[in-house]
């Protein structure tokens, strides 16, 4: 028997099990954990993605290269002013490794992998006694991986390795997310921030990408185009996914059509907010059946939307102001959450 | 003296607050020389109030607001009788300096120095202009005292503030009836004294009183022969039956009228006001405690741009003049 | 690994003589002297792997930076024989018992201090005598429902009261984490004895909290109030909630509505009525006490005073440890309940009696002088290690302040042979106890955390200066402890 066995064991407490609502607070603390963990997860897999893309274009992209650093900058919103201007300053390879490390261990950065990873720390840590050994295991190793001096080491000796490691503690997080906690109202809230979370960075790195792509249109030729889409693909997860559902096809309506209205694939947007969705009502449900909320509210009327949308009305609204009315709809259930659960 | 006395105490905030806790200390004790006939508190918004003394025999009051409001109002109308049996203190047997170990240890208890009544050689040194001798009567050194502090410090408003602590009367030589107490409490506390502060008020009918528009404070020195007898330094003069006793304690922040946190980012403002009237008799029908409430409205939360669940602050509390 | 071994020329828990361990220490020996070093070493790195792993850790600060560590772990158990813990037990229950009679007295009728068994300057001049818990009624007249004594042993082995921890005594979670890894560790060895369990104490804190529940609720909520996860203490917070299954909240969770307490949970909120409160006096209610306090809830006093919520220990209690008033303790004793003290003190100057003074400043470099109310082992002179200026700089804090000191002659604590690099030397230990009281018993857990001084020569224990642990053993029955009849193994399948 193992010590964290053991603990479990003990977890129920001498009260034994009961299904009482949980501090605001805690919910608070694991939804954000949740969501601190997710942004790390795409951070890495964007870092990854950008400097292998960039390795594989080599010189045939010189004028887009440090629009692809200033679109990891995008993604997370950081994309201008003085911070921005002073990492995109100098030569290709000085601006990747300035923004490498802005993004991995910036103090001052609070999206930096770091950052990240401190602050879903310091969320976990706050609600111990409310996550299993294991999550909390894998998430103080992940975090000391990222910290001290070997750190720094392992980043010097391969940036690439450490972003797999975290991609992975991150991944492993999840799924001890799913096997080590009861599916109670706490992991209900961990999978909302989580789909939350996820389904606003995939709509920033849609339209931070397809911005990119439609101002250098006149750069880029057609073969260029698909490595484009492709990193798309991989930037959010999916390539593999998206493969093995559309042979041979990179066309820019297949890869958004995949990425917005995907029903089964967990990185797409519809399944993001499918999964929250359904979260949604079935916290209110343990914490007050039948009766609903703002946030289920706004995420069924967006779920249903997705639900009945095709390529065709993405087309018409346009790209950016539909993903635009996304982002606000996911917004405002967060803003909805926070009050209904998490401000008593 | 008859007396009935309004007090009146506004806040009001910039922008709603929430998350009310309120104690207050305004109810007159009830004492030989003193008697509560009727004390009516009204607060708005209404709420549930809780009465319980406090470890100084002083009557508190205390309520919670749970619900964002940008206003409280706090009316306390007490109806009192004063009769104060002793009007010259010099003729009381005790004498300089009070032998230490025969004092009761309670008693000894105001001796310690504090938050505000603080020592130093800048007190010691105004002790000793006193120039107490031994076999002195106590009430002759307490009047020196009440006439050292009229002759040496000048009352003026505005100069310091509710947490003040004596070094800085002592320093600017002005203030008020606040710090004058607290120089007093310090005097005597120096030359082994037990003394303790009184918040209260103070009926001024058509002399010249100052700080009657407000609640007021004084001075009690320990007279082992009679107890505790009160001196008013602000006014150089031992209390009558004008001055009516609410709360005791050994400085300020023992006894203050209203004491409060509260959460939210709205600035705060206070407004007090005092009335005070002698009456010819006892009205018929007077309760001896009632709690009402005031008709101010409280809005619904979760409008978002009103709370801010970070901060707290603490509610002012009102400078005793 | 005991080659080397010194017996210093102090009481020595596990040897009688050089070579001649004590009847129940006898198989421990036995097996240790067996075991290679290198057996050793691996069982030290799985026990520190399962600490470190599982983040069993405690804060250090300085200035202002905090430091996660790990508290050491020494792998030799301290073993108490039955018949020695029949007398602390009995001792510390009487301590106890007179504790809160006083505790019950200082804050109501007063009678010590009117008979003048305590000087009443003492208790008025003591900073964490609370003047608010004057006349103020607590749930079933108990104040410390929870303390952890220290107990240390002179040279002849007394065991001697070092102080009394009333407040919010922390370690325990150590103790119970200490015997699991123990346990995984050396499960033989821990077999081949009978040693008491303390795996109830999580059930009997609770029963602890519940027992003082206002109204006498059927099933009434109780929480745990934390400073939050910059507390130095904070793992043990979190992990009592866990082992008890309550609730872990911070001030900001709880608010007071009409002299009740409620917690903020998703659902609204929920009423709470017991706290057990790991937030300092100081810090409980910024409406009270400190205002500048965030980490408290701001009216909780007039919901305890309405005999609403209970908390635990109750406000005030710090009177009771304030190292001044400890000498009194012996005397509380006998005035309360009538009966000689069973477990001594040790002998204390106390700095504001003007004789004591006069001594402790003439003989600094012989005394420990210690802060009335610093505890963890800080605002301490240890005189013979002391330098001319340290002794100077304690001799002016002294004169300007001698309410705040006390003195005591230098005990030599017992020692204990610890794992050091790799052999075994012996050091210093203390012993704390924890005791749980129900107002008319006290149940006192079988053991309780064996704190070491690592540093040689260091006669300082506690964590923050360089302090590990022990588990504590404590036996069912004495005798001679059976022959191993099975080589210990380590556990397969784990991986070190």
């Amino acid at each position: 028997m193992t010590q964290s066995q053991m603990m479990n064991g003990q977890d129920r407490g001498v009260t034994g099990v009961v299904n009482r609502p949980m501090l605001s607070r805690v919910a608070d603390a694991m939804y954000w954990m949740s969501r601190y963990v997710e942004r790390a997860e795409h951070i890495s897999r964007i870092l990854v993605e950008t400097s292998s893309l960039l390795t594989d274009i080599g010189d045939l992209a010189p004028a887009l290269r440090r629009e692809y650093w200033r679109d990891v900058l995008r993604v997370l919103g950081l994309d201008s002013g003085e911070v921005a201007e002073e990492l995109l300053k100098g030569t290709d390879e000085e601006v990747a490794f300035r923004i490498c490390n802005f993004m991995t261990f910036e103090p001052d950065n609070p999206s930096s992998l770091l950052g990240c990873l401190t602050l879903a720390r310091e969320n976990a840590r706050s609600v111990r006694e409310n996550i299993s050994a294991e999550m909390w295991e894998n998430l103080n190793t992940l975090y000391w991986s990222l910290r001290g001096d070997e750190a720094q080491a392992r980043y010097d000796e391969s940036a690439q390795e450490l972003y797999r490691q975290v991609l992975l503690g991150t991944r492993l997080f999840a799924g001890l997310t799913d096997q080590t906690l009861a599916h109670g109202q706490g992991w209900l809230f961990t999978q909302i921030g989580k789909s939350l979370e996820r389904l606003d960075l995939v709509c920033r790195t849609i339209a931070a990408r397809s911005m990119l792509l439609l101002n250098a249109d006149m750069a880029i030729d057609s073969d260029e185009r698909n490595i484009h889409w492709m990193s798309l693909l991989r930037n959010c997860g999916s390539l593999e996914a998206y493969r093995r559902i559309h042979v041979g096809d990179m066309e820019p309506e297949s890869v958004v059509a995949f990425l917005v209205l995907e029903r089964r694939f967990p990185q797409s947007i519809r399944y993001c907010v499918h999964h929250a969705h359904d979260a949604a009502v079935r916290v209110r449900a343990e914490i007050d059946p039948h009766t609903t909320d703002q946030a289920v509210r706004i995420l069924g009327r967006l779920n249903t939307q997705l639900e009945y949308a095709d390529v065709g009305e993405i087309e018409r609204i346009g790209l950016i102001a539909y993903l635009g009315q996304i982002r606000a709809a996911t917004t405002d259930a967060a803003e909805a959450l926070r009050n209904s659960y998490f401000l008593h | 003296m008859l007396l009935k006395i309004i007090h009146e105490t506004d806040l009001s905030y910039t922008a709603p607050i929430d998350e009310t806790v309120m104690e207050l200390r305004m109810a007159p004790r009830q004492e030989q020389d003193q008697h509560r006939l009727s004390f009516r508190l009204a607060i708005g918004p209404a709420t549930p109030v809780t009465g319980y003394f406090d470890w100084l025999g002083n009557l508190v009051h205390s309520f919670t607001i749970n619900a964002y409001h940008e206003r409280i109002r706090i009316v306390a109308t007490s109806v009192v009788q004063t009769h104060r049996a002793l009007s010259d203190a010099t003729a009381l047997p005790d004498r300089w300096p009070l032998a230490f170990d025969d004092l009761d240890y309670a008693v000894r208890d105001f001796l310690r120095f504090g938050v505000s009544v603080v020592e130093s050689p800048a007190l010691r040194e105004l002790a000793d202009s006193l120039l107490a001798t031994p076999g002195m009567p106590l009430g002759e050194l307490a009047m020196a005292m009440v006439r050292l502090i009229d002759e040496r410090f000048t009352y003026e408003k505005g100069v310091t503030h509710a947490a003040s602590p004596i070094a800085e009367i002592l320093e600017h030589r002005r203030g008020v009836c606040q710090d004058f107490t607290h120089l007093m409490i310090g005097l005597g506390r120096t030359l082994g004294i037990p003394a303790r502060y009184v918040s209260g008020f103070l009926h001024p009918e058509g002399e010249l009183y100052r700080g009657y528009a407000q609640t007021h404070a004084w001075c009690e020195l320990y007279f082992p022969s009679f107890g505790w007898v009160g001196f008013d330094p602000t006014n150089k003069c031992m209390i009558t039956s004008h001055f009516v006793r609410v709360a005791v304690g050994r400085e300020y922040r023992d006894v203050p009228p209203n004491r409060g946190m509260f959460k939210g980012d709205g600035k705060e403002g206070i407004s007090v006001a005092v009335q005070s009237e002698e009456l010819p008799g006892v009205p018929g029908g007077l309760p001896a405690e009632r709690i009402e409430g005031i008709g101010i409205r409280t809005m619904n939360g979760q409008n978002g741009s009103c709370h801010d669940p970070g901060t707290q602050d603490q509610i002012q509390q009102q400078q005793q003049q | 690994m005991f080659s080397e071994y010194h017996l210093n020329g102090i009481f020595d828990e596990m040897f009688e003589a050089a070579g001649e361990p004590r009847g129940h220490y006898r198989s421990v020996y036995t097996r240790l002297a067996a075991l290679s070093n290198d057996a050793f070493q691996r069982r030290r790195r799985m026990a520190d792997l399962s600490f470190k792993n599982q983040g069993i850790t405690f804060t250090v600060y300085s200035d202002t930076t905090g430091v996660e560590k790990i508290f050491p772990f020494d792998l030799i158990p301290r073993i108490v024989p039955s018949n020695e813990w029949e007398t602390i037990e009995k001792g510390l229950s009487q301590r106890l018992m007179a504790l809160n009679a006083f505790c019950r007295d200082v804050y109501h009728e007063q009678r010590i201090l009117r008979e003048k068994i305590i000087p009443a300057e003492l208790i008025y001049s003591a900073k964490m005598f609370r003047r608010e818990m004057l006349g103020l009624q607590v749930p079933r007249d108990i104040y410390i429902h929870i303390c952890g004594t220290d107990l240390i042993r002179d040279k002849t082995g007394q065991y001697l009261v070092l102080e009394d921890n009333g407040r919010t005594p922390s370690g325990v979670s150590y103790v119970l984490e200490n015997r699991a890894v123990m346990k995984r560790v050396f499960p033989v060895l821990f077999g081949a004895y009978r040693v008491r369990g303390i795996e109830d104490y999580p059930h009997n804190l609770l029963h602890c909290l519940q027992n003082v529940a206002p109204q006498a609720r059927e099933d009434p909520t109780v929480v745990i109030l934390t400073p939050g996860i910059y507390n130095s203490a904070y793992f043990e917070h979190s992990f009592l909630a866990r082992q008890m299954g309550v609730e872990l909240v911070e001030g900001r969770d709880l608010i007071v509505d009409n002299n009740s307490v409620y917690m903020r949970t998703v659902a609204g909120l929920r009423k709470v009525d017991v706290i057990y409160r790991r937030v300092d006096d100081d810090f409980l209610d910024p409406l009270t006490f400190r205002p500048d306090s965030s980490l408290g809830v701001p009216g909780l006093m007039n919901a305890y005073r309405c005999g609403n919520v209970a908390l635990v220990n109750a406000v005030g209690t710090g009177v009771a440890d304030d190292k001044a008033i400890y000498p009194y303790v012996p005397d509380m004793i006998r005035f309360y309940l009538n009966e000689e003290p069973i477990l001594n003190n040790v002998p204390t100057y106390i700095c504001s009696r003007e004789s004591d003074r006069k001594y402790v400043l003439e003989h600094l470099h012989e005394l420990v002088v210690k802060s009335t109310n610093e505890s963890g082992g800080y605002g301490m002179l240890m005189g013979h290690q002391s330098t001319s200026a340290e002794r100077a700089k304690f001799a002016e804090m002294i004169k300007k302040d001698p309410r705040n000191f006390i003195a005591q002659p230098i005990v030599e604590l017992s020692q204990h042979p610890s794992l050091i690099d790799d052999r075994f030397e012996g050091r210093r230990i203390d012993l704390r106890p924890y005791l749980l009281s129900f107002g008319d018993k006290v149940v006192v857990m079988p053991g309780g955390l064996t704190r070491v001084a690592l540093r040689r020569g260091s006669l300082v224990v506690n964590s923050s200066q360089g302090g590990g642990s022990k588990d504590t053993w404590v036996l069912e029955e004495d005798g001679e402890s059976p022959p191993l009849l099975q080589p210990e193994l380590v556990p397969e399948g784990v991986t070190v």
